[in-house]
This record gives C-alpha cells, structure tokens and sequence, in this order.
C-alpha cells in the first residue's frame, strides 16, 4: 500500500559553534503517521524538530512541508505546523479560553470562526469545561492538554511536540497517548519525541532513531502496518522440513524459524489468520500457540544502538 | 472590535476594572497635591506637574513594560508559539509595543488634558508640548522594546532581566531630546539652518521615532524568520551621518581649518555605528559559516539578507573615511592618519572575531572590551607616563608613518590569530 509523503528532508545539517548537532539527516514522514523521534541524550532530536517547525535555521539542507521549503518560506511553512516546545509556557493570567482563542486568532483564524475553533480545541483535549479557569490554576496534565489545544487549534497538518509527557503521571499519559491517536485518526500526522518509549509504543507508527545528529535508523512498527502484522507460533515438538510448509502460501513470509518457533508476517485479516491457522494444523504442525508479536520498541531500539557501536 | 490580537491580549492582562479604576484615583491624588504646593492654583506649575507624571508614566513605567513585553516571552517560554503564528511582523510588534504600555497610555491621558488645560503657554505652543510628551514617551518605549529584540537575538537564554538597563538607555535618549526641544526660546544651527529648538526637537523626535519602529519591525521580522535586507539599516547611518554632521557644519577642525569637519563627523558617527553594532550584535561563527559559503557560492541576493549591520557600517566608515582623505589630500595633507584609522578599526574587529570564535564564548565580548581598554588606554597611559610618544596603539598625529605601520603589523597579527582560530575549529 502506498502512502504520501507529508514532510521530506533532505541533508539536513545544523551546527552549534562547537558541534555539529545534526549531520546529513535524511527522511520522510508519511502523512498520517505518528513518528517517534527517539535517541539518547543530545542526540539532536529538539534541534531536529525545531528546525523542522522552522523555529530553527540549519546551517544546510532542506525540509519540505508539501513541497513548501519550510526554511525559505517559514510563515507559510508555519500555517501548517503545530509545535510543542519541551518547554513550553503559558500566559498565566488568561482563563484558557483567552489562551486558546489567542492563538486562534494569531493563527489567522476568522474572526466569526474564532469562537467556534477554541471550544472545538478545547473539546479534542477535553477541557472545555475550565474555559473560565486562569492557566496558572491547572495542573500539569491539564497544562499540557491546553499547550497542546493551543498548538492545534489552526488544525495544522503537521503536529510536533518535544517530550510531550515528561514530568506527566501515568493517568495523564496514558490520555495523552489516546489523544495522540484520536489526533492521528482525525487525519493529523504527528512527530513525537520522547525518552520514554514504552509511552511511545503504545501510540507509534513509526520510529526515528538519532544518535549524535544521525538517522540510525527509521522503522515502521509492526503492530500499525495496516495489512500486515507479525506473529509467533510456537510447536509443541519439533517439525522435520518446517520451512518448506509455509513455502507455498501466499500472502505470508517467513521472518526467522528456530527449532519450535517461527517469527511470521501475516495479513491483519483475522478470516485469513484463521484460514493460515487451520491449514498449518491440517498440515499437522503441533501448534501450542498462535500469537500476534508486537515489535519492542524498546528492545528494536538498544538493538539498532548496539548495532550502530558494533 | 480589536482586530490585533496581540493587542487584544494585552488588554485583557493589562486593563482590569480595578486598574481603569485605581489610575486616575492615584493621578487625582498627585496632581492633588501639585494644585496644593502651586498655591492652590491651576496654573503652570500643575502643567508641569502633569507633565512630569505623564513622562515618568512613559518613558521609565512604559519603557520598562515595552522592553519586558519582549523578555518575558522568552524568559517565559511563550516566544516560540508566537513566532510560529500567522501574525505578520508588523501587527505583532505593534500590538506588543503600543499592548503593553496601554495601561501607561492611559494614566498619560489624564495627564495631558491636565497639561492642555492648565498650561499658560500659547495654544500652539502648549499643543506642540503635549505632542512632544507623547512623542517623547513612545520613542523611550519603543527603544526599549528595540534594546530587548536586539538582546533576545543575541543571547536566546537568560536569566536576570537586563530591562533595568534598556530603560536607562531609551528614558535618557528620549529626554535628550525632550530637554533640546523643551529649550522653548531658544534656537539652534543646524548645517546652515536656524530652528526653533521646539521644532527641531519635535521634528528630531519624531524622525527617531519613525525610525526607531522600523528597527523594531524589522527585528520582528528577523525573530519570525524572515529576510532582512541591509539597505534600510544603511539608509539609517547615512541618515544619522548627515543628522550629526549638521550640528558641526561651522565648527572648524583644528588644526585643519579648511577641511569639513561635517565629514570628519560623518566618519566619526559611521565608526561608532560599527562598533556599536559589532558588539551588539550575536557573532554565531555558524552564521559567518553560512555567509562565506553565500559568498563563495555568489548568492548575492541571499548573501543581502545575511550581512550584519556593523559590516555594513564599517562598509560606510571606509567611504567616508575614503572621501574625508582624498579632501585631505586635495589640501596638500597625508592621508596616513585616516588610514591609520582604518586599519586600526580593523585590527579591533579581528580582536573581538577572534575571541567570538571560541568554543567557548561565554564573555567573549567583555574580554574585547577589556583588551581593547588595555589597547587604547592601558598602553598609551604608560607610554606617557615616560614621555614618549608613540603611536603605536592610536593613531598620533605627529607620528602618521609610525601610526600606519603599528596599526598594519596589529592589524595583520589580529587577523593571522582570528583565520587560523577558524580554520581550527570552523573551516
């Protein structure tokens, strides 16, 4: 299946006066994807991102937003972008209906839709019942909801947000990843970075791996492949010739057989997972288990870490 | 309806019931007391009153609220969501500038009808006063508000506010002004013109004025990552050039009588300008990096937007420093002492260049500072100290040669240091 390119970058290279923080980054982003920008510490993924919502300027390179060069065309680039800086901050004294119809209105937002689009955006993120309430009286979570009202409130295409869930508790960061999926299925494409990637598996499509200013690696994560997805089969006892046995299916390929194990990539059709199943048994493998494998984000990560120092 | 919404927000934090209600009953109460010590009279004294009141209000309360509208963004961490929205630079830096300050615009008001209505001056002198308070107050605020744009884009992290400053600078500016202007018999020369001070003053004021909110506008629109182009920024030197020289049209210049001394101070005020600039400005060797590949690349469109202002002024110090020599010479004079000038400029440039294209940075521009009072002061004092005269580190008159030489050996050292500290960590 075939998907569309939102965002391109193109050798991408940004220089601190004592270190190149990002060298020759390379990638696209698929519109409608949520991507997790993850790294170690000073990996370059803030500068990443703030070059990507034009915050920044790199020293070389291109970053095209449907094919607008988001470096030379910043506030055009802008229109299109949401940002969530890591740091982000609050105009404490507003209710959050000022702070949201601010930014709608600084977004250019008629001024008759105005009103319409703040309680809209506080709706996605759930707070519209506070409209009255000053900033400086939420809590964190709630902060974090209204920054994140705040930057989609012009319905941008691109959504980036920088450790979006830092100093949040679990509750809260476990509705920020539904929201991040409610976002996602309402067509938005977002780009997310963050430390803690056990949060980022639970919403992720992709995954951008950057180590000291470099692309090591960008996968897609199996679990949102939306034909395919990877599965464990586990045998009771060995099985003579078991490669040969998937060798004449279709639509499923073989990723890795052990003595009592296969790794394979099957359809997400469930009729066509239960047709495999009922065929491998007819075949008389001695399955014990049929199992959906979800790809570690965590485990992908040190790997391709340890992959890059090897 | 308020169509700004910069200005629209400023409102809404600046402009609460209980201030609208607590500024004229605080006004009331001082203007109260300048009725009570003017023998309980509405007569100048309140005028002068009001109008004291009105020029603190602006120039030191405003000032400051001009200059922290900027800095609080970024100390806030708000500054990034505003240069990614729609606005255009103009409405966000007018909505900031004129936002901020309301609430002192406000008290002013009151102040100024006092002033209109209690002055015994003539009609249109006193008219031509209240203009002046108000033109006054906004050029103060909007060179404060200048001073924090021209701070955040050199250092983006800070953390005590250095608003007290920017205020002192833009209030005593603003009052320079005020003051000449206020001189209300008096009359001035300027080039071979005769003014009324309070015109000249008014009409000083309000050119800085205009000039003062474009440099702001244009800093608003560097912030929101868009090209600046140099010219404007010359067109002001030259402006400023052919503004100062005025005042030194007649004064000879000893002990070259003959010579212009508007030119002399053409290049004085076009040197200052380099100066002032090159320490203003941030010298992010990245920057200078992406100019020299512009510049190897002949992107000359592109490399206009990415010049420093202090390039350029040095750029107009060099013609007029060119053209006040060729006066020189045309008077039978060695131009040496202008060329001595010049290289000693350049010899200060590499100086700071080189400390700035340190890894570290931090204080770069203070040690300039520091080894250019030990250049100019420390040396020449000793030097004197013993009687002799040398040259060697400020161009002298009598030792033109000497003065040339030193400052091309300084200059070419300077530069050695500076190019190979950029091929070190740079190239």
């Amino acid at each position: 299946m075939s998907h569309s390119i939102l965002m391109r970058v193109e050798k991408l290279c940004f220089e601190y006066p004592s270190v190149r923080a990002l060298d020759n980054v390379c990638f696209e982003v698929e519109t409608n994807s949520i991507t997790a920008l993850v790294g170690p510490n000073g990996a370059g993924k803030s500068t990443l991102l703030r070059c990507l919502a034009a915050l920044d300027t790199p020293l070389s390179g291109k970053v095209y937003l449907d094919n607008i060069n988001v470096t030379e065309h910043a506030r055009e680039a802008h229109r299109n972008i949401g940002y969530l800086s890591d740091f982000f901050g609050l105009y404490e004294d507003l209710t959050v209906e000022q702070c949201i119809a601010y930014h709608a209105a600084a977004h250019g937002i008629k001024k008759h839709d105005i009103s319409i689009q703040t309680l809209r955006a506080a709706q996605r993120l759930d707070i519209s019942d506070r409209m009255q309430q000053k900033a400086k009286e939420l809590s964190r979570g709630l902060r974090q909801r209204l920054a994140i009202a705040q930057a989609i409130v012009h319905e941008p295409k691109l959504l980036l947000l920088d450790e979006p869930a830092s100093g949040l508790d679990p509750e809260a960061r476990h509705s920020l990843a539904i929201l991040f999926r409610e976002l996602r299925d309402q067509g938005m494409t977002l780009m997310v970075s963050s430390h803690i990637l056990t949060e980022l598996e639970e919403y992720s499509t992709h995954m951008l791996m950057l180590k000291a200013g470099k692309i090591i690696s960008q996968d897609t994560i199996g679990i949102h492949n939306e034909s395919m997805c990877d599965f464990r089969m586990v045998l009771a006892e060995n099985y003579t010739d078991l490669a040969s046995v998937f060798s004449n299916i279709d639509d499923v390929s073989v990723i890795q057989i052990d003595d009592k194990q296969v790794w394979l990539s099957c359809s997400t059709d469930v009729f066509k997972q239960h047709e495999l199943l009922r065929y491998l048994i007819d075949k008389g493998l001695p399955v014990a288990s049929f199992a959906e494998e979800k790809k570690d984000m965590h485990e992908t990560y040190l790997s391709k870490i340890q992959e890059k120092k090897s | 309806m308020i169509s700004n919404p910069e200005f629209r927000r400023n409102i809404w934090i600046e402009m609460s019931i209980h201030r609208l209600i607590s500024m004229p009953l605080m006004l009331s109460i001082l203007l109260l007391l300048a009725y009570l010590t003017n023998g309980s009279e509405l007569n100048q004294g309140v005028a002068y009153g009001a109008q004291f009141v009105a020029l603190v209000l602006t120039m030191l309360w405003g000032a400051n609220m001009a200059s922290e509208a900027v800095l609080v963004e970024v100390r806030e961490h708000t500054w990034d969501s505003q240069r990614m929205s729609a606005m255009p630079a103009w409405s966000l830096m007018w909505g900031k500038l004129l936002g901020s300050t309301i609430y002192t615009w406000y008290g002013t008001f009151f102040c100024v009808l006092v002033y209109l209505f209690t002055s015994e001056l003539t009609a249109l002198m006193t008219i031509k006063s209240a203009v002046l308070i108000i033109a006054s107050g906004l050029l103060a605020q909007a060179l404060a508000m200048l001073l924090a744009l021209m701070f955040i884009r050199k250092e983006d992290k800070f953390v005590r506010s250095p608003s007290i400053l920017f205020v002192l600078f833009a209030a005593s500016t603003a009052w320079s002004f005020f003051s000449l202007a206020m001189h209300l018999e008096a009359t001035l020369k300027w080039y071979t013109l005769s003014f009324d001070s309070i015109n000249f003053g008014l009409i000083s004021i309000l050119l800085f004025l205009a000039w003062a909110w474009l440099a702001n506008y244009r800093l608003m629109r560097a912030e929101l990552q868009m090209n600046n182009y140099i010219w404007i920024w010359l067109s002001f030197v030259v402006f400023l050039m052919v503004y100062v020289a005025g005042f030194f049209y007649e004064i000879p210049w000893k002990p070259y009588v003959n010579l212009s001394s508007s030119l002399l101070v053409a290049f004085v005020v076009a040197t200052f300008s380099t100066y002032l600039m090159l320490f203003s400005e941030a010298k992010d060797p990245v920057n200078y990096k992406r100019l020299l590949a512009l510049l190897t690349e002949k992107h000359w469109h592109a490399l206009q937007g990415s010049l420093q202002c202090w390039m350029g002024a040095l750029a107009l110090a060099i013609l007029s420093g060119l053209i006040f020599s060729i006066e020189m010479m045309s008077e039978g004079m060695q131009p040496m002492l202008m060329i001595a000038f010049l290289l000693f400029i350049s010899r200060d440039i590499c100086i700071v260049l080189y400390l700035n294209f340190n890894t570290n940075r931090k204080r770069a521009d203070m040690t300039a500072v520091f080894y250019l009072f030990v250049l100019y002061v420390v040396f020449p004092a000793i030097f004197s100290s013993i009687d002799i005269s040398t040259g060697l580190f400020f161009p002298d008159d009598n030792k033109a040669w000497v003065s040339v030489g030193a400052a091309l050996a300084e200059c070419t050292f300077a530069f050695w240091l500076m190019r190979r500290r950029w091929l070190r960590y740079y190239s």
